[in-house]
């Protein structure tokens, strides 16, 4: 399998084409982040490819040195930070929470195949994204990346341009933040872990 | 380190993100403290809860209406510059300013095309009549082919020049020849290019012959021949005894920097799977000795796919190739093109006819105008 820097050079040598294996790459995970970043579909893919053609726009020039994803990701951070301060300023119609920064809708756990049976796991499970989408757009933004995406802190460092040391206290506030939040809603389920 | 600071420690334990002391004060801390075990393992539930959440796939009409908006920005981009301008100052041009009916203007063209184009297959004829043709054509390509191998000895002087003002490093470079010739008789060839790339250590990577619909013969050779051989064998294959050369390009691609890059690469992964090693042989707990394996392997599929690569280049710059295409040219006027031949033969003999007839009326001239001359006088003196 070629490596993201050998697809790239055959993008800048001229083949084109090439770029519709990057974006098989990637869509997913690119996907998947806009929408655990904004909670709804639309939103999501009409961020996703602004990031795949800004990605097509700019590749050219895109210096060999720096590492492909990462740079991926930061465009795509960018992308929905700056939509969710748009939301901000502008309330759009349909929203239902709109304060501090970033907040927005309740997502809509993916389960539409509701089993009748919910198990503690499930309802754990929905609460998850329920309380990720009210997180704050820095811990949002990091859980994704570090839990969802599973980049590491140095990556993660890189794509945010944060040092480590921020990343490793943001995800601390963070992961801390989602269990608060969860505590009080879903009780039990808790086993002693050792 | 208070019980505050260890909480918020904690969260990171997950993901090793601590530093060694670090881990060790919060290891300690956890056999003595069953509150933080729970908060331990109600964020490894939460990790393994939004990890599932990676589960969301992009919908199928992602990609194509991806590609859709890309050709539509592409072409509003490039269509700003363009289009609307140049197509309808093309167009003017095209307005005449005199009313010539197309049809006759289609059909005097064609008329005029067919001429020429049968005038000018005129090439190695057995008649007497055209032999002066072919004569100034071997002429011609004589010289073209001198040129060329003067043209050929530049670019490769070229190619080693380049070579030699870069610096100390060996150059990595793949070079690659297209050539075509014409050949008097391309059964010859074949024996004549194993010999060739035989005597220079090469070899024919692949080959093939077809024949068109008016018999002219070709055939196509892959070449595999050592580097350093390179100029050798293009000498020899565009020299004279093979035949003569209609095409030739020749490139070279340097892939130092990547081939460099690769090797300093690889020797720092073969560093790091080293010391992976001694730390296997140091490791105690099972945790331990899993998570190194699991790193060791990583390093190794690594080290494979980068020497893969370097190899792959090796070849590729150790062993030139030179593609060559070899025609036999049937001289036309053979077989089908009878009745052309035959009209190309009749107008010959009309023009010859006409011109003859124009010379012949030249040479009386002077004899009838002497005659008219005489007439006239002896006219008057009547």
């Amino acid at each position: 399998m070629e490596s993201d820097l050998e697809l790239v050079q055959r993008f800048k040598k001229g083949e084109k084409e090439i770029f519709e294996k990057l974006v098989r790459r990637y869509q997913h995970k690119v996907y998947n982040t806009t929408y655990r970043m904004l909670g709804n579909r639309e939103d999501a893919g009409d961020l996703a490819q602004e990031t795949f053609i800004r990605v097509y726009q700019n590749l050219d020039r895109f210096k060999e040195k720096a590492n492909f994803a990462t740079w991926l990701f930061r465009i795509t951070t960018n992308l929905c930070r700056d939509q969710l301060r748009k939301r901000k300023r502008e309330p759009a119609t349909s929203s239902l929470t709109n304060s501090g920064d970033g907040e927005q809708e309740i997502l809509i756990p993916d389960n539409q195949y509701s089993p009748e049976k919910v198990s503690i796991e499930q309802e754990r499970k929905r609460e998850i994204q329920n309380q990720l989408g009210k997180l704050p757009l820095e811990q949002r933004e990091i859980l994704i990346l570090r839990d969802i995406q599973d980049f590491s802190y140095h990556q993660i460092a890189e794509i945010l341009k944060i040092s480590p040391g921020t990343v490793k206290s943001r995800l601390s506030r963070a992961r801390r933040s989602l269990r608060d939040k969860l505590q009080g809603i879903v009780k039990g389920g808790i086993t002693d872990g050792s | 380190m208070d019980h505050k600071q260890i909480k918020e420690l904690l969260p990171l334990y997950l993901d090793n993100g601590l530093e060694k002391d670090e881990l060790e004060i919060i290891k300690k801390h956890l056999t003595e403290c069953k509150e933080c075990r729970q908060e331990l393992a109600a964020y490894r539930l939460n990790q393994q809860l939004l990890s599932s959440l990676n589960e969301t796939t992009a919908p199928e009409e992602f990609l194509p209406g991806l590609i859709a908006k890309i050709n539509q920005t592409e072409r509003v981009r490039h269509g700003k510059d363009s289009s609307a301008g140049w197509l309808n100052r093309l167009k003017r041009y095209f307005i005449f300013p005199l009313k010539i009916p197309a049809g006759a203007l289609a059909v005097s063209a064609v008329i005029i095309i067919v001429i020429l184009a049968s005038l000018s297959g005129n090439f190695a004829q057995q008649d007497s009549i055209s032999s002066p043709q072919t004569e100034y054509r071997q002429d011609f390509s004589l010289n073209r082919n001198m040129l060329m191998k003067a043209e050929h000895k530049d670019q490769a002087a070229q190619l080693q020049a380049s070579a030699g003002s870069r610096v100390q490093i060996d150059q990595k470079i793949i070079k690659e020849a297209s050539i075509r010739i014409e050949v008097k008789d391309i059964t010859k060839v074949y024996q004549q290019i194993i010999a060739i790339t035989e005597k220079y250590g090469g070899y024919i990577a692949n080959s093939s012959n077809w024949q068109d619909d008016n018999q002219n013969k070709y055939s196509n050779y892959y070449l595999k021949i050592p580097a350093d051989q390179f100029t050798t064998v293009l000498d020899l294959l565009t020299g004279e005894e093979i035949g003569s050369l209609l095409y030739r390009s020749i490139s070279g691609q340097d892939v130092s920097e990547e081939y460099y890059d690769l090797e300093i690469r690889l020797k720092n992964l073969l560093l790091q799977e080293e010391r992976y090693r001694e730390l296997l042989d140091q490791a105690t707990t099972v945790e331990d000795i899993l998570k190194i394996e699991k790193e060791l392997e990583r390093v190794r599929t690594e080290i494979e796919r980068l020497e893969g690569r370097l190899n792959y280049l090796d070849d590729r710059v150790n062993l030139s190739s030179i593609s060559v295409e070899f025609q036999e040219i049937k001289p036309l006027g053979s077989g089908n093109w009878g009745m052309v031949r035959a009209l190309r033969q009749a107008i010959q003999a009309l023009s010859q006819s006409i011109y003859r007839l124009i010379v012949g009326l030249g040479t009386i001239l002077p004899y009838l105008l002497i005659l008219a001359i005489l007439y006239l006088v002896w006219k008057r003196r009547k």
